[in-house]
């Protein structure tokens, strides 16, 4: 069956790339060019993303590249550092690609955006960071976002926990600006879409923080309806773990609310809080069931790297095939030509057929909603998607742009 | 005020503090003894909780964290003792900033090391079935693990105080905190001394790695997360001093965690404020309060 489900999508992969030839893989190669978080603070990340990305270029090229040419990937380690980031990206820029893939922290990403793609006038794509600031505040013409951005995550989350009885809501963040931002951003969508919901308790542990327990008993001792947490990765494993040796979970009746991604939830295993809730970017289990290209997608990665496909690395792989079907339907590499389809064009990807917001390059993609599970078929806890909810109705609209942007 | 609030806090701060108690008590002991600077002591935490995971992968979670509770603390002992003998001596002569910056490398090499051998995604462990629960006492929760964790620290404490009153070793240390050039002067030999004390500070930190693998995520910010702190805590509690350094790191436990109550961010900055207070009021920190080791 899978295998099936792999020859299909290949063919509709193949179908979306198209018009390609096959033979024509002679000329010069088509550089794709990133500077990946492959050491430092979002290794965990860059090494979903750099696999994305090399697992997006084999496939494109195995359906005859980008107008004939064969794509060829060229990367360096950044460390997680910006500045660094800055200079490679800046590198390899002059170096001939004609695309860039973003390093994953964010302020990397945005300072790569800004001060490489920007200048350069080089498409850039953003993948696992989502910070709005991308697409709102430093916005630039050659810079395209892949995942859900930070407000249409917070909008998705607000409009269906506003729909819910829960009136007393506990907020948990780690402290730094991008949490900061998105905990704001839910009170201040909560206020317009439930009034009558009070946020009885906010906790900012630090970044990284390695206990967790004096802000897990001041939460109890607030007796939320519901907790909502802006953690994830790391920060969400140990709040997870330590609020379960303590009873947290039912204590609060499951009532939680977190960004889960698949390898988090797989590093929580048997600690993960079955039946709380969250919102993800990419669930692989659902990814797999959703159409053919996804589940040939999802066999094939797993049979290409010996594991499944995390969110990151589809965010990435998505990316590379969105810019190629962009550069195919402009019958050029030329940056202008890419932006120019990526704006008017409609995209086929895994998660569904999307295009980009004109005014700010933003993918209408779609957030996951769900609650946590354990999947028998991946073999770890996993979100149980009930809400798809489409990226258009989230996404902030022109004026409200306009508006952020102080214009 | 909620009193039963306060009272938990309190409970979870004691529980934190144990741990920083652990880590802090071997960089304060080389420290006291040899005036040396570790930051790689932080790399010591770090390898023994990703062994821990090694080993509760191989032979499940209780008798993966048994093993890993004798096997690990020796193993990470050895390796500091063979740095010791191989690189560390050498650059003793070179003061404080040849071993910050020596020591500064070996915790980026060891790290980069780490991350080759176990990847850069976070890993985790579960406590033993029979730690999973927690105890109510008077409306405060605590975890039996965190429970566990302060007796492995009351018995930590009870080796340092046998080691450092009881046995000859314990006098050398001493003695080397007192007056480490009249050591060498007396025929002691004072580099087999030292690699002894290094072992000795691995072996803590071994344990507290080990001890701290299930509470939380395991990933390669552990060791400049750990070493940031036990800095802090030997620092407040008086260079050397071990006592000192166990009623520091439980003032800060505390501090942090009852701080929680008035603010509702960076905890962080508690550990430092209450540094700068103290150095403030007793710049050599703690220890003629509390009494060196």
């Amino acid at each position: 069956m899978r295998l099936i489900a792999s020859l299909v999508g290949s063919l509709v992969l193949a179908a979306a790339l198209a018009p390609l030839s096959k033979t024509a893989v002679a000329e010069e190669p088509v550089i794709v060019a990133g500077t990946f978080d492959l050491s430092g603070a979002a290794a965990d990340v860059g090494k979903d993303v750099f696999e994305g990305t090399q697992y997006a270029i084999k496939i494109v090229n195995e359906h005859g590249g980008v107008l004939g040419r064969r794509v060829e990937l060229r990367f360096q380690d950044n460390g997680t550092n910006p500045q660094k980031a800055v200079d490679q990206a800046n590198a390899l820029a002059r170096e001939g690609a004609q695309f860039l893939m973003a390093p994953q922290s964010s302020a990397s990403a945005i300072a790569v955006s800004k001060s490489v793609s920007g200048k350069l006038k080089i498409p850039v794509c953003i993948s696992s960071s989502n910070s709005d600031d991308i697409t709102i505040k430093d916005f630039q013409p050659y810079v395209f976002e892949m995942g859900p951005n930070s407000y249409m995550e917070m909008r998705a989350v607000s409009t269906k926990l506003a729909k819910e009885p829960y009136l007393r809501y506990a907020i948990v963040s780690a402290d730094y600006a991008g949490g900061r931002a998105n905990a704001n951003r839910f009170k201040e969508f909560m206020k317009e879409l439930n009034p009558k919901a009070e946020i009885v308790v906010e906790e900012y542990p630090k970044f990284g923080a390695t206990d967790y327990t004096a802000s897990i008993n001041k939460i109890l001792a607030a007796k939320p309806d519901y907790v909502y947490t802006v953690l994830f990765g790391s920060d969400l494993l140990t709040f997870s773990k330590q609020a379960a040796a303590i009873g947290f979970f039912s204590e609060i009746k499951n009532h939680f609310m977190a960004l889960y991604d698949g390898n988090t939830l797989k590093a929580l295993a048997d600690n993960a809080a079955i039946g709380t809730e969250g919102w993800q970017r990419a669930p692989v289990n659902l990814l797999a069931k959703l159409s053919p290209e996804g589940a040939a997608y999802v066999s094939g990665f797993k049979a290409s790297a010996g594991h499944y496909p995390s969110d990151w690395t589809t965010l990435a792989y998505d990316c590379v095939t969105v810019w190629a079907q962009a550069a195919n339907a402009a019958k050029s590499v030329e940056p202008d030509a890419v932006m120019a389809a990526i704006e008017s064009k409609e995209f086929q990807s895994i998660r569904g057929d999307f295009r980009f917001g004109k005014f700010d390059h933003q993918a209408e993609v779609p957030v996951f909603i769900g609650s946590v599970v354990q999947n028998k078929e991946f073999d770890q806890p996993l979100l149980d998607v009930t809400s798809i909810i489409p990226g258009a109705q989230v996404r902030p609209s022109e004026e409200t742009v306009k508006k952020l942007r102080g214009g | 005020m909620d009193w039963r609030l306060l009272l938990a806090q309190i409970v979870a701060g004691i529980a934190a503090g144990a741990l920083y108690f652990l880590v802090a008590s071997g960089l304060t002991l080389i420290w006291g003894a040899f005036s040396v600077i570790n930051l790689a002591h932080g790399s010591f935490f770090m390898i023994a909780a990703f062994a821990t995971t090694a080993c509760v992968a191989a032979f499940g979670p209780q008798a993966g964290l048994l093993t890993a509770l004798i096997a690990v603390p020796l193993a990470v002992c050895a390796l500091a003792v063979v740095l010791e003998k191989t690189l560390f001596h050498r650059v003793h002569r070179f003061g404080m900033w040849g071993q910050l910056l020596f020591s500064f490398g070996l915790l980026l090499i060891l790290n980069d090391l780490v991350r080759t051998i176990f990847g850069p995604v976070p890993r985790s462990i579960s406590p033993p079935e029979m730690l999973r629960s927690y105890v109510a006492l008077g409306g405060v929760r605590i975890a039996s693990y965190q429970m566990a964790i302060l007796a492995v620290t009351g018995l930590v404490a009870l080796f340092l105080w046998i080691l450092l009153a009881r046995s000859r070793t314990g006098r050398l240390i001493r003695a080397a905190v007192d007056d480490p050039a009249m050591l060498g002067a007396v025929g002691v030999d004072v580099s087999r001394l030292r690699a002894r004390v290094m072992g000795i500070a691995a072996f803590l930190a071994g344990i507290a790695g080990v001890v701290a693998a299930p509470r939380g995520a395991v990933n390669t910010a552990l060791d400049v997360q750990t070493v940031l702190i036990a800095f802090a805590v030997i620092v407040i509690g008086g260079l050397g001093s071990v006592w000192g350094a166990l009623f520091a790191a439980l003032l800060i436990g505390v501090a942090e965690a009852v701080s929680t109550l008035y603010i509702d961010q960076g905890s962080e900055v508690v550990i430092f404020a209450v540094m700068a207070l103290i150095l403030i009021v007793r710049p050599t920190g703690l220890r003629t309060i509390v009494g060196r080791a």
